[in-house]
């Protein structure tokens, strides 16, 4: 071959190489920059990329929509679904990582054009969008060309020969790809939000414990940085107002919380002269500085505020005069009169109040009048006396929901709460500890294994004899007081495995070994829905509290149980002291118990009372 | 500007363009010129220590080469010889001069920092650490500069006149980073003289670069990570592993060298010019000796004709031999003084690789079985008499190759670890728990040998193995594929090139590790 038909023979194999290239591009399309048809995964790219494919996915779909949030990742908890149910509007989250104000308006813009029915613009701002210059336009996430005014050839080109890295690797996330979100998948398409179960069902207990654990995502700042892009961030806000009025769309502005940990780098100078500028060109709400900001738990890390905590914040902003917010959480400007960040300090230090509380739980099982000799029976007697114990000793017996409305509403709770429980559901809740619970009126919670309510002599349908349960007649007089709350503590994951004939046995809830999470998320929402079942036959409201069979659970456990309602579950860790936070329903899982015997002193039950975290 | 990035690509191929628009006469200038800019992107610190090296070694060099051309001008026989004597003594001394100041930059530069640190550790002085750049590619510089030296006042070459053209020869780009050592007698020709055009370099080069930019990527990269695992938590493993990690350190350095070594020479092909070949499928030697003489093949060369000739034939190793003479029995006597010289030459050797104990016993290591080789081969013969089996010569072959293998493998202990503590540790954690039964997929798996690694390192090696079996029959695989249909050299170079853009040069997911010889 002559020299010149050898360059030609390599010139086409390059050339060949840059065909396979875009075509391998095209087809797994990591960034959803030309529609992802073939290997469609929307959670994927928008994580890669939300900025191109939140517009991408968005385009074909904005007649379902009439209202947005634009913002930052600060805007990520401003969850469509409490919007909507506030404004009556249908929001979708266009937030994106690494947003600057620049592309905010250009966002705005685009949406106001090709949406006409909008409604509502929810602008978020944090500390990004007055620090970010405006992102390069050939970067690959300078977002999709319709929005950002690029050519669509240099779009085209810059995602076609983007490196091959970005599509072999969403081919291998795809194999590792499981139920729950993973860091290649961390958006929830539907809505545009951050997909937060896993983050949303940790327990949350002491400030201490939270910090051992996260304390790393909030580090101090050595020195205070400025924010360099004022200005042009309040040029932009101004603008997007301007086309909001044009349009006759409602334009809300917040300025998101920000953590303690954030709020280190930067002084109150820098800060009033953000608060100034934007003041100059809007209204808008200021949670940047609350009684939140001093409390970790109520983020993620320190630049991510929790969805529960926005929840908080969307209240007081469509609900302001709802007299449980103090007066610091929170302040609206209005435009020409900003509010400054010693004030909004000086608010939340007034405000700031406790907002934890210390809640000891006892859990017992079976009770007997007379143990006669039996060393590993609970009497009756023992039972009263250790109710009249801890009556004596000051504590006040409270039921799982006002614990639920002091996180959710804060409704206050008497002083030294304690939460009595009864695992199992045996027939002796009735007979024996009932009466003494109704004589010193002392609410408390019986967890049921659903199958095995009402039944007296035997272990489900086998003829292995079992500790009598109690039945319709039990509950009829449990429902009519309503001194006694019946809960779930499964509806078979709680089985014998000396009394099954198959195998594996569902002993506690936990997953089987090499059980995908697929398969028994099917299987718990199965028991979930069955236990629903024989609650409503037996007239009983739905369980949305449940004890952990043998104590046992996983996170995933935790977060099928969230998205089924239940609200509070509780495991046999005798260490945990549970501290519970106004606001943080993360606070109410996972809580700790100990377990009272018949060997237990009345020394260690008020020793493990008297313990507290906060 | 590294080696294996795209910029050092688009440099590349400007150079060549540029090198051959020009009239033959001048082309050496582009040489010269990229060698400079190629330089000075590593900075202009280093730039001004490699300038005083050049300018040293170049005037020394000149003084050195008008001395050797002084012809004795006395009357008489004997004047002439006293003359001779004086010439050479002076010569020596100027040589000397300039070979100390030479190598004493070298010590400097690289040995001091840790020397201190060792003195410090012993006698607890707190002395203050140097810290010195390290010039890029400082030990190749020296090493072929001091050659050049030696062979100018033993008037084996001329010494060079022009600066700038001298400068070309130490500061030749694409040797620059890791060699090979040149001989100027060898290099500085085909850098003057102006190559024509010739499509069969242009093939051979490229062909090259893609095999050692690959072999590099695709092996070596591939495995660093998993090596450097074993090396700093040995002892969360069994002791095979360690053996195990010992090994695969030997095929990723062997990768990393030879791949950066194919890619610079086949850079210099694009220019026309040939450059010294450092390896010759090392892991196929039947003995150390063999291994030596195939891998780093122009540090060896070096050695053998700076150091150990000179050394042998020394006037105090001629002593050494006649006193040998006397107490030893003729066989031994005969081989005492080369035993004695190899082993220096490997402490040398050990030495070279870098400061540390471990080094030193790296070297210690591989004199000790080299001197001990020497000592063996006429036992070795009288054995091969007595013994059919041993006169198998395939048999023998793969015995030898398995048995240098694991000599080379126990010394990369050594050289790798990063100190002897740690080396000998390692050593003894693998004989004493080797631990067979424990070692488990998951625990491999751990380490990061996953399948998609296992099935990535494994092809490529299959193909570093036909292409190896290929060389050592002889065949030069780039002309080999350059007399296939086009047909097949098409596939070849769009599966080469195919390979080269998603796995190196267009994936942000590859971050080159630097080349372990870079910099020594």
């Amino acid at each position: 071959m002559s020299g010149k038909r050898w360059l030609g023979m390599v010139l086409a194999a390059l050339l060949l190489v840059f065909v396979v290239w875009a075509l391998f591009n095209d087809a797994v399309d990591p960034f959803k920059a030309f529609g992802d048809r073939v290997v469609p995964w929307d959670s994927y790219s928008l994580t890669l990329n939300p900025r191109n494919s939140k517009a991408v996915y968005i385009s074909d779909k904005l007649d379902e929509f009439d209202a947005y949030v634009i913002g930052s990742s600060s805007a990520a908890s401003f969850l469509p679904e409490v919007l909507d149910a506030y404004t009556g509007h249908h929001y979708y989250n266009m937030f994106h990582y690494g947003a600057d104000s620049a592309y905010d308006l250009r966002l705005a813009a685009w949406l106001l054009e090709q949406d006409p029915d909008v409604k509502q613009l929810c602008l978020v701002l944090g500390l990004n969008e007055a620090n970010l210059p405006e992102t390069k336009s050939d970067a690959l996430d300078s977002g999709w060309y319709p929005v950002s005014g690029e050519s669509r050839a240099s779009y085209w080109a810059k995602f076609l020969f983007a490196s091959p890295h970005y599509s072999m690797e969403k081919l291998s996330s795809l194999r590792q790809d499981t139920l729950l979100p993973q860091a290649f998948d961390v958006f929830v398409p539907e809505d545009g939000t951050y997909d937060k179960r896993v983050r949303d069902v940790e327990p949350i207990g002491s400030l201490e414990d939270y910090l051992a654990l996260h304390g790393g995502d909030f580090p101090t700042a050595e020195s205070a940085e400025a924010l360099t892009n004022i200005s042009p961030c309040a040029e932009a806000v101004g603008q997007i107002r301007a086309l909001c009025a044009e349009k006759g769309v409602e334009l809300l502005v917040v300025l998101a919380p920000v953590s303690e940990s954030q709020l280190s780098g930067y002084t109150d100078e820098t800060l009033n002269e953000y608060y100034t500028a934007l003041s100059q060109v809007t209204d808008y709400w200021n949670f940047q500085i609350t009684p939140l900001t001093f409390d970790a738990r109520y983020f993620y890390d320190d630049s991510h505020t929790r969805n529960d905590t926005i929840r908080m914040v969307l209240d007081r902003v469509f609900a302001p005069d709802d007299e449980k917010w103090p007066a610091g959480f929170g302040v609206y400007c209005q435009q020409g009169s900003p509010v400054s960040a010693e004030t909004l300090r000086t608010l939340a230090a007034e405000a700031g109040g406790k907002h934890t509380e210390t809640v000891p739980i006892l859990m017992y099982h079976h009770f007997v009048a007379d143990p006669g000799g039996e060393s590993t029976l609970l009497s009756t007697e023992a039972f009263a006396h250790q109710m009249r114990l801890l009556l004596e000793a000051g504590y006040h017996p409270v039921a799982v929901q006002d614990l639920i409305d002091y996180v959710d509403r804060g409704t206050p709770l008497p002083e030294r709460p304690v939460l009595i429980t009864m695992d199992d559901g045996y027939l002796s809740n009735y007979t024996e500890a009932y009466p003494v619970l109704r004589e010193l009126h002392i609410p408390a919670t019986i967890f049921a294994i659903g199958c095995s309510i009402g039944h007296e002599k035997y272990y489900k349908d086998t003829e292995f004899t079992l500790t009598p349960h109690f039945g319709q007649a039990e509950i009829q007089e449990f429902l009519r007081d309503g001194l006694v709350s019946v809960q779930s503590h499964t509806y078979d994951m709680h089985q014998e495995e000396a009394y099954e004939s198959h195998s594996p046995v569902r002993s506690s809830i936990v997953p089987f070994e090499e059980e995908s999470q697929e398969d028994y998320a099917a299987a718990l929402r199965a028991d979930i829905q069955q236990q629903n079942e024989v609650f409503q036959r037996f007239g009983l409201p739905a369980p949305n509290v449940l004890a952990f069979p043998r104590g046992y659970h996983e996170t995933i456990t935790d977060v099928i149980l969230k998205e089924a309602g239940y609200r509070c579950t509780l495991t046999t860790d005798e260490s945990r002291v549970n501290t519970i936070v106004q606001g943080l329903p993360q606070s109410l899982i996972d809580l700790g118990r100990i377990n009272v015997g018949p060997e237990t002193t009345d020394e260690q039950i008020l020793a493990y009372l008297s313990r507290t975290a906060d | 500007m590294s080696i294996n990035s795209l910029a050092f690509l688009g440099f590349l191929l400007a150079a060549v363009v540029l090198y051959y628009l020009l009239p033959k006469q001048h082309r050496w200038v582009i040489l010269f010129a990229a060698s400079l800019v190629f330089y000075l992107t590593y900075g202009l610190r280093a730039g001004l220590y490699f300038l005083v090296t050049i300018v040293l070694t170049y005037g020394f060099g000149l003084w050195l080469d008008r001395l050797s051309k002084i012809r004795p001008a006395g009357q008489t026989r004997e004047e002439r010889q006293a003359e001779k004597q004086a010439l050479k003594r002076k010569k020596r001394a100027v040589l000397t001069a300039i070979l100390l100041l030479n190598f004493a930059s070298l010590l400097l530069l690289k040995y001091s920092a840790s020397w201190v640190v060792a003195l410090d550790q012993v006698f607890h002085l707190s002395l203050p650490v140097p810290s010195f750049l390290l010039p890029l590619g400082i030990s190749f510089y020296v090493f072929q500069t001091s050659a050049y030296l030696i062979d100018v006042s033993k008037g084996k070459a001329a010494a060079e006149r022009n600066f700038l053209r001298y400068a070309l020869f130490a500061a030749y780009f694409p040797q620059l980073v890791q060699g090979p050592i040149n001989r100027y007698q060898d290099l500085a020709p085909q850098l003057f003289r102006g190559n024509d055009f010739d499509w069969a370099n242009i093939q051979n080069g490229v062909w090259r670069m893609l095999y050692g930019i690959l072999k590099k990527a695709l092996i070596a990269d591939a495995l660093a990570p998993l090596v450097q695992s074993v090396y700093s938590g040995f002892y969360d493993y069994p002791g095979v592993v360690s053996f195990l990690g010992a090994a695969l350190y030997c095929l990723q350095l062997y990768c990393d060298f030879s791949g950066g070594i194919d890619l610079v020479c086949g850079a210099s092909e694009l220019f026309g010019v040939h450059m010294m070949e450092n390896f010759r499928q090392p892991y196929f030697s039947t003995s150390l000796a063999d291994f030596w003489r195939r891998w780093h093949i122009s540090l060896g060369e070096w050695m053998k004709d700076y150091l150990f000739y000179p050394l042998a034939l020394s006037k105090s190793f001629q002593r050494f031999s006649k006193w040998c003479r006397k107490v030893l029995p003729p066989e031994l006597a005969k081989r005492a003084t080369p035993c004695v010289v190899t082993f220096i030459v490997f402490l040398a050797v050990g030495v070279w690789q870098g400061p540390g104990l471990s080094n030193l016993a790296y070297g210690m290591w591989n004199g000790f079985w080299m001197s001990l080789g020497l000592l063996w081969v006429p036992k070795a013969a009288r054995l091969r008499e007595r013994y059919a089996l041993l006169r198998k010569d395939r048999l023998m072959q793969v015995f030898g190759i398995l048995r240098t293998n694991l000599l080379v493998i126990v010394g990369r202990y050594f050289s790798r670890a990063t100190s002897l503590m740690s080396a000998l540790r390692m050593l003894k954690h693998t004989l004493v728990r080797p631990g067979f039964s424990a070692v488990s997929a998951e625990m491999l798996h751990g380490l990061g040998l996953t399948m998609p690694l296992l099935i990535q390192v494994g092809l490529a090696c299959a193909v570093l193995l036909a292409v190896s079996l290929a060389q050592e029959r002889g065949v030069r695989v780039s002309r080999w594929i350059t007399e296939r249909p086009w047909g097949v050299q098409f596939a070849l170079m769009f599966l080469a090139l195919l390979l080269a853009v998603f796995c190196v040069y267009a994936n942000v997911g590859y971050t080159p590790i630097a080349y372990v010889y870079e910099n020594i």
